[in-house]
């Protein structure tokens, strides 16, 4: 099976290094064996129709910090490359843009028209076009994969899809961003919000503009893909109302009567929101340091909440290799389990 | 908001331009408004034969063709002193394609699709030019620009409703406060950016496909009838027009040849809940048919009476068809395999017999196919009435409805009219029965009456 890897920050560096690992397993309990052809990222496109020596590229790159000027550089840009080049896969882990979700987008575009599945890690795209790019991936006969884009490692989408099949899922609400989850962890121990926000950055969990984050955004993205996926809501970043974490105050009288503050991102029929709210210190979703979880809500079976690490490259990296076995199954013609 | 269609029943000529135009102008203000309109008349066929004959390397008809289709656009541009740059820019690239086609002699469907959808370009940019000479802001958009998605069956595409609902709303929404679109009815995109054609009744379909997407309050097919009727006004003088009528109802009528109209442009209506209104734009003052969820049973339980001429009906005997299961599989793939039709079909209890019914046309080589292929021990006879009509009765008030079959079937009996063949679905809004040919327009104003849809001409304004 032959892979294009756009992306080579943390999610790309640790698929790579995931795929080897379990290569042995791949290819003798899935009959996957993945060859990458071309490797992208904003600055270089490096392109081997015989297969890349990812092991030897990643120390290209560590050893001269760019791949700019490798032997196998072609000069094309990364649609262009996802369009001409013969593969089968799309593997887009580039950096989510959620103002607008490009350019993946054009990426997914292009391996659209070329005829090639995704699998992606990243929001933007999905949450700007996600009910128009699965029914056209649908209608030309491709996977669009994106396990890796909500919940990191927690396979919040599988456990909605597969667990609950045949229930209606009447409404979600969910923690669903561990940095801002992270601050007001510490907010609640007694922290400013300012102060929160620095250690945060300085332990990796905010980045340096950490808007996406504290403002709601990345919530709401992933809150658009969760609601399209489990409830078919057919709804873009333009259906939810935001409201982010900047001038949340967690007072002790608060957390005396056993309440605390989360992000929430919430969805039903008519609704769509992310904003701070209040709830009780015992809900499955007040959960603690940089977490995630989300409650579904059944209609027969009720409540069902999962919780789990919502980020992170191995973990991410571990969803992308889930839907690499999920493509390949319905590849052979076969349902995933 | 709302969407309006503009029919090319009703682009005719300038002075029709001119009244669209201001239609448009005087209405924009009141509520937003997007619109969508055909090709001028007849406009659309001319370019389908213009591909057919470039192909055949007919170059001097093809440009007979292209100069009357040119002159009659920048004829209408000069009457109302439009510059139509972008009209004149259209007709070049028409030009430039034919051009290559008549050299190559090939067309491909795609290639259709390209010069078919032009005459929708053509009169949207007129009108956009004319909206915006008088100051009203309109810009044109093309189905694709628009945002309409479809698969890539060239020349009958389908839309890709959530692609479409995703592109319409991204390209519209943010300008729909400051300007009026003009969107030209009939194309679409495929995925691929390729221009397609969405058929038969394809701009119809671009607006309710825009109407849902933009969630308008209604959708208005502005054409040069009042609406749906209760019956053609050919046969019954005093034919009313129907107010409200449910999908269901619609799609029967339409299926009874109601002008102008093809169904296929219910179904994103029906998926999407979107209420559709055909009405008249040269008598406003009728509201038309509304078409959407809810039906309203005026009056009565039947709605229309229609009636559908030159049709045969083909029975098929024989005491070996009973008990034996695939007989009627049989003779329906063997008609099916050979493209005939059928239009009703009927079965006895006794499953000695099968009735079916096929337009008069086909009838013959129905008959000949059953002779040659079927004809034996368990097909033993094959009769033909060759000169009939079929009557249907239709309304969704009539399901769970006692009496109703009987009253039709009265009313026709009193003028001694025999019925040969009767089918109702189990969904029960339509009850469709076999007359000879001649009794037909009799048995349709009998049931028309029967059931009182005569029009009240004191109080009735279509």
């Amino acid at each position: 099976m032959r892979l294009i890897l756009l992306g080579l920050g943390v999610v790309g560096r640790a698929f790579l290094e995931q795929l080897k690992i379990e290569r042995r397993d791949l290819y003798e309990s899935y009959g996957i064996n993945p060859s990458i052809v071309a490797v992208a990222n904003s600055k270089a496109r490096i392109y081997n129709p015989e297969g890349i020596d990812t092991g030897s590229l990643i120390r290209y790159k560590e050893e001269r910090g760019t791949l700019e000027g490798h032997p196998d550089e072609v000069d094309m840009e990364s649609a262009g490359l996802v369009r001409e080049i013969d593969a089968e896969v799309l593997v887009d882990v580039t950096p989510s843009n959620l103002t607008n979700g490009e350019p993946s987008l054009s990426y997914l575009k292009a391996a659209l028209i070329s005829g090639k599945h995704v699998i992606t890690s990243n929001k933007g795209p999905l949450a700007w076009e996600m009910p128009a790019l699965l029914e056209m991936f649908r209608n030309k006969g491709l996977k669009l994969l994106f396990s890796g884009a909500v919940g990191g490692g927690t396979p919040f989408l599988r456990f909605v899809k597969k667990c609950l099949s045949g229930e209606r899922i009447l409404s979600i609400r969910g923690v669903i961003n561990g940095t801002s989850n992270y601050i007001l962890n510490r907010m609640e121990e007694g922290l400013s919000f300012r102060i929160a926000l620095e250690e945060a950055r300085r332990l990796g969990y905010a980045e340096a503009d950490p808007s996406a984050d504290i403002d709601g955004w990345d919530s709401a993205a992933k809150l658009v893909i969760l609601s399209n996926w489990a409830m078919d809501l057919g709804v873009t970043m333009n259906d939810v109302r935001v409201k982010g974490i900047r001038n949340v105050e967690i007072s002790k009288e608060l957390l005396f009567k056993g309440k605390t503050i989360r992000l929430i991102a919430s969805a039903d029929d008519s609704d769509l929101k992310v904003q701070p709210e209040e709830i009780d210190k015992s809900d499955p979703l007040a959960v603690s340091d940089a977490l995630n979880a989300v409650s579904f809500t059944a209609e027969i079976s009720g409540r069902h909440t999962l919780v789990g690490k919502g980020a992170g490259g191995r973990e991410t990296a571990a969803a992308l290799i889930r839907d690499l076995v999920e493509l390949k199954m319905y590849m052979r013609g076969e349902k995933p389990c | 908001m709302l969407v309006m269609k503009f029919g090319g029943s009703i682009l005719k000529d300038s002075s029709d331009i001119l009244e669209v135009s201001e239609y448009l102008a005087e209405n924009v203000n009141e509520e937003r408004i997007v619109a969508v309109v055909s090709a001028m008349k007849g406009v659309t066929d001319d370019l389908l034969m213009l591909g057919g004959l470039a192909a055949s390397g007919k170059e001097s008809k093809v440009m007979e063709i292209l100069s009357k289709i040119r002159d009659r656009h920048l004829g209408i541009c000069e009457e109302l002193e439009l510059n139509c740059d972008n009209v004149k820019e259209e007709l070049r690239k028409l030009e430039r394609v034919l051009l290559g086609i008549t050299y190559t002699g090939e067309i491909t469907p795609r290639l259709m699709d390209f010069i078919s959808s032009l005459g929708e370009n053509l009169s949207g940019e007129i009108l956009t030019e004319l909206l915006n000479k008088k100051k009203i802001k309109a810009r044109f958009f093309t189905g694709g620009e628009a945002g309409i998605i479809t698969d890539d069956f060239h020349g009958e595409a389908n839309p890709l409703l959530m692609a479409t609902k995703t592109y319409v709303r991204k390209k519209l929404l943010p300008i729909i406060d400051s300007m009026l679109p003009i969107v030209a009815g009939f194309s679409g995109v495929s995925q691929e950016g390729k221009i397609t054609t969405l058929g038969r009744g394809g701009s119809d379909l671009t607006a309710v496909l825009l109407g849902s997407s933009l969630e308008s309050r209604e959708v208005w097919l502005w054409t040069d009838v009042d609406g749906l009727l209760t019956a053609d006004p050919k046969i019954v003088r005093d034919a009313r027009v129907i107010k409200q009528a449910s999908y269901q109802e619609a799609i029967e009528l339409a299926h009874f040849g109601a002008k102008n109209m093809h169904p296929r442009f219910l179904e994103p209506a029906i998926t999407t809940n979107t209420p559709v209104r055909i009405r008249n734009f040269y008598n406003k003052r009728c509201q038309g048919t509304l078409i959407s969820r809810r039906s309203v049973i005026e009056e009565n339980v039947v709605k229309a009476v229609e009636l559908m001429r030159n049709v045969s009906i083909l029975t098929v005997k024989g005491t070996g068809m009973i008990g034996r299961p695939g007989t009627s599989a049989k003779l329906f793939s063997l008609l099916g395999e050979n493209m005939l039709n059928i239009l009703m079909i009927s079965q006895s209890i006794s499953e000695s017999d099968i009735s079916i019914v096929l337009s008069k046309k086909e009838v013959g080589k129905a008959r000949a196919l059953v002779e040659t292929k079927l004809l034996g021990p368990i097909f033993r006879e094959v009769l033909l009435d060759r000169n009939c009509a079929v009557v249907a009765a239709i309304g969704s008030g009539m399901r769970g409805t006692p009496g109703v079959a009987a009253r039709v079937f009265r009313a026709i009996s009193s003028k001694g009219i025999n019925v040969k063949m009767i089918s109702q679905g189990s969904s029960e809004t339509n009850i469709s029965f076999v007359v000879a040919d001649e009794d037909g327009e009799e048995a349709v104003r009998l049931v028309h009456k029967e059931f009182n849809l005569r029009r009240n001409q004191h109080t009735d304004k279509c």
